[in-house]
């Protein structure tokens, strides 16, 4: 039974959303099974919330490692729940109350945004840059005929970004305007790479097919509940 | 070329610049030659110095226009005013730095051409890059009356169900705008049923959903005309969309730069707005640059090894 | 598709706003009049007449059911005013209104510009009758008598013809997977290609072990609804069962709340197949923020503090793919990677010792279960291969021998156009 209903519900919905794809009656419940989709998914961040704030509580009531820690995170969930609940300092909420936007420009929430989680995450992001540095003096060496194509196409790309590299070949003559740094940077963009990209999306594709109806058949179970039978 | 590169740097500082960053990079090779590993936080030590370095500097560097980018410019060119653009901006504040700068040149184009703009985001964080992007648009154009120029209709939940929707009832997913008025009420959205009624739609994002997503579910089926601005690192992979399904496309920083270009030349007005994208162009090239020699030092510390490997052997 | 030709310049509906907004006030004033049926050529009386030449009407307007819809649409269709875009009555649009058979009055659905004699009205009701009458205008706003079409009723369809091609292709692929999976052989073994990251797996966990340190999971950033996550739990299920069977820890930290507890179910029951639920603890699955990266940020700080020596990332991946992998890669960790995204598989081939590309994760649970069913179904896929193999094939010859932009030999012409009507999602 525990297997039994939710096999049954991925059958008859995964069932819907294909047959959806040819049979126009249908698509409104494919909308109505992808709603439902996100209602249950509502319901999920509540269990999300909850983990997260018992484990972070459980960490500050027993003083584990790095307690403290647990503290700014419970104060900032709290923090941002109260301002985006209750619309804090929102010029809007005068005439719209509740129905004011979120993010309207002056609104405490707006602010904390800005102040805090934009330059947050703009600085994680950021840590792409360095990373890709560490990993390409590690990874692009020419060890082999494969490693040498990687570091030569790479080579060009990077080239045909910078205004470095199309200066460099700036001086070809018309006829040989297909070796100019940034058209070679482009056709492997738009050739090369797109045709690799191609061949694994394809793959993709298939394995998506394979592996959609290995779960809608019931075949594939393991993420209902793990192991075998 | 050198010359053209450090235009931007105050005397002192560019000198001071370039001697230690040789400097550096001298040592760097030297430590490839003798073949020995340059630790990684060094590395990141180097990444950090060139592109802050850069910025302080403020190298802008001359961006050349490409087709790609062009095109999106020459259709919004090309409509006429009081034409609907749909703006999507479908990204956080980690996509801004390289996504804003386009949606601030594709505002102010529009709002210059008097078009009149419908700014939604399928990201629930895009909404106040949304507010940030109209503030950004109303320097420039102080007057722009809500409703009537602009719109807002926000963030809805549900990632590609609502492009679906979209596609065929816009109103079905936004009834209302972000502050629940109902988009009847509005000029801008007068007479707009579905995306396809929109001139132009112009998808910027830097994930999932975001570009690839307006295409499968409106562009597609819609026939709706659509050009795109994506981060660098997806916009690899939008190549196969364009140009059928988009015709035209801002691929990272030195997309919004080209945009920012061709705004700039054909409306000499902006050239007091700042340039952000420009901007960042600079400090992107010097890393790029800086990544290119890392590489070439690491291989010549791979051959030495080899070769010593060899003699030795 | 729900509209015409997107080439089609009808694509525009409603952009001659500013023209037709003249047009608008005079319909507004006097919509009887214009509407009438039979020809009152009073409408506009002489003075207005002589003031701006009114335009010959659109002729013989059709109107047809919208075919593979759901009764809601209906396709417009009208000879061209012979004053389109011509001469000094210069026509410049038309306007299309409707009415139910039943009712009286006409009410403007849309506008269209010269030179198009086609609209697909839609938000129509299932069997109702409809009539439409089309009236040409001039860029000097004179309009021209009207011409109404035949009666229509709106139908529903039960198959979208468009796609059949579509259809077939998945039956062909879908069928063979699931022949596959049915007739797949106990026993007699099937021959599968080595994939060196599942067959570190056993050996990395054991690492692990012996290192007395724990393994990180990432089962991608998605959620449930994505199947590469459902492929990242299912390789977790086999990792988890190992680990408990070494007595060795897991760590799950995930993005989305369904998938935390998809994944505090498949570890418990991984735990439980093992024998050793009572070594399982739920707190070391755990949601941590659906902000993309500060959940990046927390795993990197679990990294940095924690060593795991094992780190897995199966599961769908953005940006943060290369700063999770660099972290990984900087405390030592081996690592395991899979992920169906073609823009991040480079930077984990880079940094990460084994990476599962595309597809070779979703066949992954397949290779682990060792179910010889679930491994029919990676033979039915290569059907799907056969498939696109051929079909790229044959659609390269005759791109190059018959497209317009190639060779354009006539015979090979047409064949390119059916092939590209198949293939490529019709004209």
């Amino acid at each position: 039974m525990k297997r039994t209903i939710p096999i049954l519900i991925t059958f008859i919905t995964g069932g819907i959303i294909v047959l959806a794809e040819f049979i126009p009656p249908w698509a409104i419940l494919r909308e109505h099974v992808l709603i439902y989709f996100q209602i249950i998914a509502v319901f999920a961040f509540f269990l999300g919330g909850g983990s997260l704030l018992k484990i972070n509580c459980q960490k500050v009531v027993r003083k584990r490692e790095d307690w403290q820690f647990a503290i700014v995170t419970l104060v900032g969930f709290f923090i941002m729940l109260a301002l985006g609940l209750f619309k804090m300092g929102n010029p809007e909420m005068v005439d719209l109350g509740f129905a004011a936007d979120l993010n309207a420009s002056g609104s405490w929430f707006k602010n904390v945004f800005d102040a805090v989680k934009a330059p947050l995450s703009a600085s994680m992001y950021s840590l792409l840059a360095f990373f890709i540095a560490s990993a390409s003096y590690r990874a692009f060496r020419a060890k082999n005929s494969d490693a040498t194509v990687l570091l030569v196409s790479a080579f060009i790309i990077l080239l045909g970004q910078t205004f470095v590299g199309v200066v460099s070949t700036g001086w070809m003559p018309e006829w040989m305007s297909f070796f100019k740094v940034e058209n070679l940077s482009l056709w492997l963009l738009a050739k090369a790479n797109l045709a690799g990209q191609r061949a694994i999306l394809i793959g993709i594709a298939l394995g998506i097919i394979s592996m959609s109806l290995r779960v809608i058949l019931g075949i594939e179970r393991t993420h209902l509940s793990g192991g075998d039978e | 070329m050198l010359l053209a590169v450090t235009q931007g740097l105050g005397p002192v500082f560019s000198w001071f610049f370039w001697i230690t960053f040789a400097a550096g990079l001298g040592w760097l090779l030297w430590m490839s030659i003798t073949g020995r590993e340059v630790e990684r936080r060094i590395i990141f030590l180097f990444m950090g110095l060139t592109v802050s370095g850069a910025v302080l500097a403020g190298i802008i560097l001359p961006v050349q226009e490409t087709t790609v980018v062009r095109n999106v410019f020459d259709t919004i060119e090309g409509l006429s005013e009081g034409d609907r653009v749909l703006l999507s901006l479908d990204y956080d504040p980690s996509g801004a730095p390289e996504l804003e700068p386009m949606a601030k040149a594709v505002s102010q184009h529009c709002f210059e051409k008097k078009l009149k703009i419908c700014y939604m985001t399928l990201w629930g964080t895009g909404g106040a890059m949304i507010t940030d992007v109209i503030a950004l648009a109303k320097v420039d154009f102080p007057d722009l009356v809500y409703g009537d120029d602009y719109c807002n209709v926000g963030y809805r939940a549900g990632n590609e169900a609502v492009l679906r929707v979209i596609a065929s009832d816009f109103r079905k997913t936004f009834p209302t705008d972000v502050s629940g008025t109902s988009l009847d009420s509005l000029s801008v959205m007068n007479g707009i049923l579905n995306c396809a009624d929109f001139k132009y739609i112009v998808a910027i994002g830097s994930g999932r959903p975001g570009i690839k997503e307006w295409v499968e579910y409106v562009v597609e089926p819609s026939g709706a005309l659509m050009g795109s601005g994506a981060a660098a690192v997806s916009a690899p992979q939008l190549y196969p969309y364009y140009p059928q399904q988009m015709n035209g496309m801002m691929g990272g920083s030195k997309g919004a730069s080209e945009y920012e270009k061709m705004l700039r030349r054909v409306y000499p007005k902006f050239k007091s707005s700042r340039a952000q994208a420009t901007e960042i162009m600079g400090p992107q090239t010097v890393a790029h640059v800086f990544l290119m020699l890392l590489i070439v030092f690491a291989n010549i510390s791979y051959f030495l090894a080899k070769k010593r490997k060899g003699a030795s052997a | 598709m729900s509209q015409p030709n997107q080439n089609s310049p009808f694509c525009k509906i409603f952009p001659t706003l500013l023209s037709a907004l003249f047009l608008f006030t005079i319909l507004a004033s006097s919509p009887k009049t214009l509407f009438a049926q039979d020809a009152e050529t009073s409408v506009i009386d002489s003075t207005l007449e002589n003031l701006v030449p009114i335009p010959a009407r659109p002729a013989n307007v059709k109107a047809k059911d919208h075919v593979y819809d759901i009764g809601e649409k209906v396709d417009v269709s009208w000879e061209l005013s012979p004053d389109d875009t011509t001469g000094l009555r210069n026509v410049v649009g038309y306007i299309i209104s409707r009415r139910l058979d039943t009712a009286s009055d006409f009410d403007s659905v849309g506008a269209v510009f010269s030179r198009i004699a086609s609209l697909t009205d839609i938000g129509l009701t299932k069997g109702e009758s409809y009539q439409y009458a089309v009236t040409a205008y001039t860029s000097a706003g004179a309009v021209s008598e009207t011409s109404v079409s035949n009666s229509v009723t709106t139908e529903q369809e039960w198959f979208d013809g468009d796609k059949f091609w579509q259809v077939l292709l998945l039956v062909i692929i879908a069928g063979s997977v699931a022949y596959f999976i049915y007739h797949a052989k106990k026993g007699k073994p099937m021959f599968l290609r080595k994939i060196a990251g599942l067959q570190a797996v056993e050996e990395a966990i054991g690492r692990a072990t012996e290192m007395g340190r724990p393994i990180l999971f990432i089962p991608g950033i998605h959620d449930m609804d994505d199947v590469q996550t459902i492929a990242g739990m299912t390789i977790l299920a086999k990792v988890a069962k190992q680990v408990a069977e070494y007595e060795s820890r897991i760590f799950v930290p995930t993005r989305a709340s369904l998938a935390m507890t998809a994944a505090r179910e498949t570890v418990r029951e991984a735990y439980m197949t093992a024998g050793r639920i009572d070594a399982y603890r739920s707190d070391d699955i755990y949601y941590v923020t659906d902000e993309q990266f500060g959940y990046v940020a927390a795993v990197n700080g679990i990294m940095t503090r924690d060593k795991p020596a094992t780190c897995f990332y199966l599961g769908a991946f953005f940006a943060e793919s290369l700063i999770l992998a660099e972290t990984g890669n900087s405390i030592g960790a081996i690592q395991i990677a899979g992920t169906a995204m073609p823009a991040q598989l480079p930077f984990f081939v880079a940094a990460c010792d084994y990476t599962l590309i595309g597809e070779e994760l979703f066949a992954a649970s397949a290779y682990l279960s060792e179910d010889p069913k679930q491994m029919g179904s990676l033979k039915g896929q290569d059907v799907g291969k056969v498939v696109a193999m051929a079909a790229i094939l044959i659609g390269a010859v005759l791109a190059t021998l018959g497209s317009e932009e190639g060779m354009n030999i006539e015979t090979f012409n047409s064949a390119f156009h059916a092939f590209w009507g198949v293939f490529g999602g019709g004209e």
